[in-house]
């Protein structure tokens, strides 16, 4: 295998690991305002040139027509993985371009639920047939999911040379976002398990109205609740105790908008009502309750 | 004996609000009802409500996100597309949760529910309902449901914002094929299925029919405030300009569809009063009695009406109606119960 293969199918290898982080990364709740539209598939077309520096004669123009069928691992961050398949002009030869591009959402503005304009930042890996190897940084301008416009820098390190691009493109496919529901949680039908819900829509309600005041706010509740989710003591056992232990752990907005369970049917203790409230905000918190 | 209706309007996320209204009457307060009447999401509140559905609309409701309901379009297609927004989620979830047993309940009528839509072709205020022998009266029509695929499509339907989501052809052919009557001698070939959307459009909440329905007790969750506060803000964009123009529109058709109820409610009164009246004044109370129920009295068989709205005291969202997100859902739910627990 050529040397110059090594950095494009490196970098294929390591974009694997951020980009499954990225996209399984927890959403942050005081953040809303992000839209989860978008589609799961994109194709975008792009026409680039620029100069390659470096390079004496012949003249360093650079140009290059590049396809990048891109998987969306994450629509809320926009979060794709793409093959990257092109013909590139490194004066005065052609040659074929494939390798694979990373790239991630850092600014997004959407009008509603139709898409605006975006910014991504992309991290490509190419391996070129006159046997070059490329790795490449690139913004990526999005308007409304439909053109772009591209400014690169690549390394080719074949030549020890630099190239810089700026691209202008389409989106030759952009797929609907998927018409198959997510799977929906199944309610439940025990009492404790309502308890349990109940407790988790009055804690996001809070989260809910915090994060109108700021994300300030917001963050500091959810600290304060998660130290109180995992510091449970266990002389907590009725549900007055349990509020009042959520207003000493100022969780004062929980325990304002907390409703109060409907009463328990005969074999249920308060103790285990305690216990689903706590499950309650546990799973808000995606954090496993103290047993 | 006078029925139980629930009324549940349109609001499309902000039906977290009725959702958590509906949960305490239920759960907490242990109402009950024999009729519903829902707009857009009250229609598919009240359709899941009429299915006996209730855990799972709460499960539904409070973990949702845009992506459980709708999809969006890509840019370039939307122009040449039905709507800015695809609608397949939402019908997906309906298809989970209206199961064909949970079907057959609704269609069987034992609790009716209307559905309140619009027909794209001619226009007219629709009902899609589940009770035989529905009281409806021109210009209003009304279908009787009676497959699942009709009771999803017509919930869809109603939910179907025009212009953000697709029309949807609940029936197979046309409705009414002679409406309106074609002059003599034109062709009657090619008349197309009807479309249906959102009937908020026309009925924000749909008081009347269950008033027409012979409904007493009424409990109407209206998800806009329906007294006005004032926007302290200067409108320099078009942006800005059409939801506030889209909510002062809400707004006057909730106003309106309450204050059917309202009148409806002075009107009988007054005529209970000039009957009584008209008895202490000697009349023969036969004569009277005949006089007052005689066939074409518009308040025949009709009883003062006990109406309880349930509506939020400021707007629940400041933004799009249309993006779903968990916190808020959980939010208004919240909100909701407390409203419901404040007024009931």
């Amino acid at each position: 295998m050529p040397m110059t293969w090594i950095p494009p199918l490196g970098l294929l290898f390591v974009m694997a690991g951020p980009a499954k982080a990225i996209a399984s990364g927890r959403d942050d709740p005081c953040a809303p305002g992000k839209s989860v539209y978008g589609p799961s598939f994109v194709v975008p077309l792009e026409i680039a040139q620029g100069v390659t520096l470096g390079r004496g004669s012949p003249a360093p123009y650079a140009a290059s027509i590049r396809l990048y069928p891109s998987y969306v691992l994450d629509r809320r961050r926009q979060v794709r993985i793409a093959l990257a398949g092109g013909m590139a002009l490194v004066n005065p030869q052609l040659e074929a371009l494939v390798g694979g591009r990373l790239s991630t959402s850092v600014f997004e503005l959407n009008l509603g639920p139709i898409r605006g304009v975006g910014l991504h930042l992309g991290l490509e890996g190419l391996y070129g047939t006159s046997d070059r190897g490329l790795l490449g940084l690139m913004l990526i301008g999005d308007l409304g999911g439909a053109f772009q416009g591209t400014i690169r820098t690549e390394r080719d390190f074949t030549n020890s040379a630099t190239l810089l691009e700026l691209g202008l493109g389409f989106h030759v496919h952009d797929g609907s976002t998927p018409e198959t529901a997510p799977v929906l949680p199944t309610p439940p039908h025990d009492y404790l398990g309502l308890v349990a819900q109940g407790m988790a829509r009055d804690f996001k309600a809070a989260i809910g109205t915090s994060r109108r005041e700021s994300v300030t706010a917001c963050r500091a509740l959810l600290l304060a609740a998660q130290a109180f989710v995992q510091h449970h003591p266990p002389d907590i056992t009725t549900v007055a105790a349990f509020r009042h232990a959520l207003t000493e752990a100022g969780l004062e907005q929980v325990e304002t908008l907390m409703f109060d369970p409907d009463p328990a049917p005969a074999g249920v203790t308060e103790v285990q009502v305690v216990q689903a409230l706590y499950r309650g905000m546990a799973d808000v918190l995606e954090i496993p309750p103290r047993p | 004996m006078g029925k139980t209706a629930l009324v549940v309007s349109g609001g499309g996320a902000k039906g977290a609000f009725a959702v958590g209204a509906v949960d305490f009457m239920v759960n907490t307060l242990h109402l009950s009802f024999d009729l519903y009447a829902g707009t857009s999401t009250g229609a598919l509140i009240t359709g899941c409500l009429a299915a006996g559905k209730l855990p799972e609309l709460v499960t539904y409701y409070q973990n949702a996100s845009t992506d459980t309901m709708l999809t969006q379009r890509a840019a370039g297609k939307i122009l040449s597309s039905d709507s800015v927004l695809g609608s397949g989620p939402l019908r997906k979830a309906l298809e989970g949760i209206i199961d064909q047993p949970a079907a057959d309940l609704v269609l069987s009528g034992t609790t009716p529910v209307f559905l309140t839509a619009l027909n794209l072709q001619t226009g007219e205020l629709f009902y899609f309902h589940t009770m035989d022998g529905a009281a409806i009266e021109r210009p209003v029509r009304g279908h009787r449901l009676s497959t699942r695929q009709e009771l999803i499509g017509a919930m869809l339907a109603s939910a179907s914002v025009p212009v953000m989501m697709p029309p949807v052809q609940v029936l197979a052919k046309a409705f009414d094929p002679d409406f309106p009557p074609l002059p003599a001698g034109s062709p009657r070939a090619g008349i197309v299925p009807d479309q249906f959307v959102d009937g908020g459009v026309r009925e924000y909440a749909p008081l009347k029919v269950v008033i027409d329905q012979g409904a007493t007790d009424i409990y109407a969750i209206i998800l806009s405030p329906l007294t006005r506060a004032r926007r302290n803000e200067t409108f320099t964009k078009l942006l800005g300009i059409l939801p506030r123009t889209i909510d002062a529109l809400t707004e006057d058709v909730a106003e309106n569809d309450v204050e059917v109820a309202n009148r409806t409610n002075l009107l009988l009164a007054k005529v209970a009063k000039i009957r009584s009246d008209l008895i202490a004044a000697g009349a023969d109370p036969v004569l009277v009695e005949n006089v007052f129920t005689s066939a074409g009295t518009p308040f025949n068989g009709k009883a003062l009406i006990n109406l309880r709205v349930i509506v939020p005291e400021t707007p629940l969202l400041d933004g799009d109606s249309l993006q779903f997100d968990t916190f808020d859902m959980a939010r208004m739910m919240n909100a909701g119960r407390r409203r419901a627990k404040a007024v009931l």
